[in-house]
């Protein structure tokens, strides 16, 4: 009995340390290999209790053209395909399936009407240091109230897995944007 | 007396009747054999207490280490650091197993603190990679990712925590993660060998007490999940069903418990049985629920999985346990079961004729008698049984009922504060003649 236990126990780490394991490598095989897209974001600043300060995340086009009769529920997990536009930024152009070779991600639907649904945004989150990441909302604010000011992430993406690698405001990584704001700050 | 309180004190005595000749040596040794697993029944629990209570916060401790986000460190060494605690955890639990400590303060501790890191495994992963996702996505994973724990390390803390977290899912689900959610009961259904195993090892002992707690939590969950997917006047009867059945289990499957702590079934179901009684005893919940458009489920309607479905199973599993569980009762003629037992019957009737009348007043004086008649006779039962705490928990309910009665009454102030000195000389009288008597347990 203490042997069957015992090897129950192995066999079950090595499930949870592989499933684990397993999702850290996809991630981090698209960071490394994945195709770069840059998604419009606006970011502000809420708070999970499990995982800590973020700096949540919109994109844009999140509204699609469904099939006429098709009907999707709220909270539905579906594939969304992705393009780059002329301007650079990508969006999600449309429903697609999981066999798609062209760049998609998972989405969630957040409520269908017609033929028309609307998406949970894929990209929903970036994590941040809990003191920094109010800072970087504050800033952002303050400075999208005085001129026209660029949010946006850089997402790689490969076989369905997106990553975000980083928050760009007005086309600098956020530690960086942040670094400076303290820097006019003191100055 | 409390049975462990009586151990200790009868095997405190024993040398003591040896000597005087009361008793003989072999009879000691059995009374000692067989009393002192019971008298160290109660340091052992002490002992999990505090070990779980130590892995509690050593698990909250990592969760808020890893919520404060330590993006200095670099992807890689925080990806590598999200797992280390998981790990030694799992080499912990070999450890308490090779070591012969399961079952006992290590195997509570471990359980808790495997439960904890996995979860905090998956956070720190989530952070490190910005993955989305809402709180029940997340709990989901958490939950599925640590099934095993509790059986692989006979943890009762590693179960109560899972209880927590597959609740917390189930409750949370609707807010954006349906598709799964008909897997609540047979996946929780994987844990009730263990919980049979529990309450045959000493269903009166402190893991049977949390193991009840984690079944009221994981009905309360059921019962609460499937509230808005139940069309039209069913999911009335849904807490009643809910209630009366964790109330009835206490009653028939915890007949020799000496206190309400040793019998949390019977306790909680009566507390949420009366708590119902008092909300229907209210004529504004009957219009509420007499009204065309009370209940309609249009925001999950085309919501994906079988949530419709998984509403009306949970209706037949509550309607099935409760029938099951009342005729029980009469089986074993435990009739005064029933006085709190017949609470979805009592709400069935009043909607029935207040459907029949079109009107919700009915249902009002229906549930005020059946209340009071509940009250009454449960404050007979105690005053018969001479138990003083049974007694003054009846007369409060009844005092409850009557209270918000005049609470709604436009009586004057006047009468209201007389009808309050007369209810609260009633209690003083029973007590003292309780007290009186001599017959108090």
């Amino acid at each position: 009995m203490k042997r069957l236990i015992i090897i129950s126990i192995a066999l079950f780490s090595l499930i949870q340390i592989g499933a684990l394991g397993k999702k850290i490598f996809a991630l981090e095989d698209a960071l490394a290999t994945g195709e770069l897209h840059l998604f419009k974001a606006a970011p502000i600043d809420p708070y999970d209790p499990f995982r800590g300060r973020y700096v949540a995340l919109s994109q844009e086009n999140l509204r699609m053209k469904v099939e006429e009769g098709k009907v999707y529920g709220k909270g539905e997990s579906i594939w969304v395909s992705v393009v780059k536009g002329e301007d650079g930024y990508s969006s999600f152009a449309g429903l697609t399936f999981k066999e798609d070779p062209a760049p998609k991600v998972r989405a969630r639907v957040r409520y269908s009407s017609g033929d028309t649904l609307t998406i949970d945004p894929p990209f929903s989150r970036f994590y941040m240091n809990d003191k920094r990441a109010p800072q970087a909302e504050r800033a952002y604010r303050k400075r999208q109230r005085r001129e026209e000011l660029g949010a946006y992430i850089a997402v790689r993406l490969k076989d369905g897995v997106g990553v975000i690698e980083d928050l760009y405001i007005d086309g600098k990584k956020i530690d960086e944007y942040l670094r400076e704001e303290d820097e006019r700050k003191h100055d | 007396m409390n049975s462990r309180v009586f151990a200790r004190k009868l095997l405190a005595e024993l040398p003591k009747l040896v000597s005087s000749g009361v008793l003989d040596e072999d009879s000691s040794l059995k009374l000692r054999e067989y009393y002192e697993p019971k008298a160290a029944d109660g340091a052992n629990l002490t002992v999990l207490v505090f070990a779980a209570l130590g892995a509690l916060l050593i698990g909250g401790g990592l969760i808020l280490l890893v919520a404060h986000n330590w993006d200095e460190l670099g992807r890689h060494a925080r990806a590598v650091l999200s797992i280390l605690p998981l790990l030694f955890c799992q080499i912990m639990s070999l450890w308490v197993v090779l070591t012969g400590r399961r079952g006992g303060a290590w195997s509570e501790g471990t359980g808790i603190a495997w439960h904890l890191t996995t979860g905090a495994a998956i956070a720190l992963i989530s952070q490190t990679y910005h993955i989305g996702g809402t709180v029940p996505d997340f709990l989901f994973g958490w939950a599925l990712l640590t099934i095993p724990v509790t059986y692989l390390i006979s943890s009762v803390g590693a179960f109560s925590l899972w209880v927590l977290t597959w609740s917390a899912w189930q409750l949370s689900a609707f807010a954006g993660q349906m598709e799964f959610s008909w897997l609540f009961w047979p996946v929780s259904l994987i844990f009730l060998p263990y919980i049979m195993g529990v309450y045959r090892d000493n269903r009166y002992g402190g893991r049977a007490a949390l193991v009840s707690l984690a079944v009221v939590a994981l009905t309360g969950a059921g019962c609460f999940s499937s509230y808005l997917f139940l069309k039209g006047q069913m999911s009335v009867y849904l807490a009643p069903l809910a209630a009366t059945s964790i109330y009835l289990m206490g009653v028939n499957c915890f007949k020799e418990a000496e206190n309400p702590r040793q019998n949390p079934l019977l306790s909680l179901g009566a507390l949420a049985v009366a708590i119902l009684i008092l909300v229907f005893s209210y004529e504004d919940i009957w219009r509420h629920v007499m009204s065309r458009y009370a209940y309609s489920f249009r925001d999950f309607k085309g919501a994906p999985g079988w949530w419709t479905p998984y509403g009306y199973a949970n209706f037949a599993l509550f309607l099935l346990s409760w029938t099951a569980l009342l005729f029980g009762a009469l089986k074993n003629k435990v009739y005064h079961a029933l006085s709190f037992g017949l609470l979805p019957a009592a709400v069935f009737v009043s909607w029935l004729l207040n459907k029949s009348m079109a009107s919700y007043f009915p249902g009002v004086i229906i549930i005020n008698i059946y209340g009071l008649a509940a009250g009454v006779f449960l404050v007979t039962r105690a005053s018969k049984a001479g138990s003083i705490w049974a007694l003054n928990r009846a007369m409060a309910f009844i005092a409850t009922l009557i209270a918000l009665r005049f609470f709604d009454s436009d009586l004057s102030i006047l009468l209201k504060g007389v009808s309050f000195i007369i209810i609260g000389a009633i209690f003083l009288a029973a007590n003292f003649k309780m007290t009186r008597k001599g017959r108090v347990k």
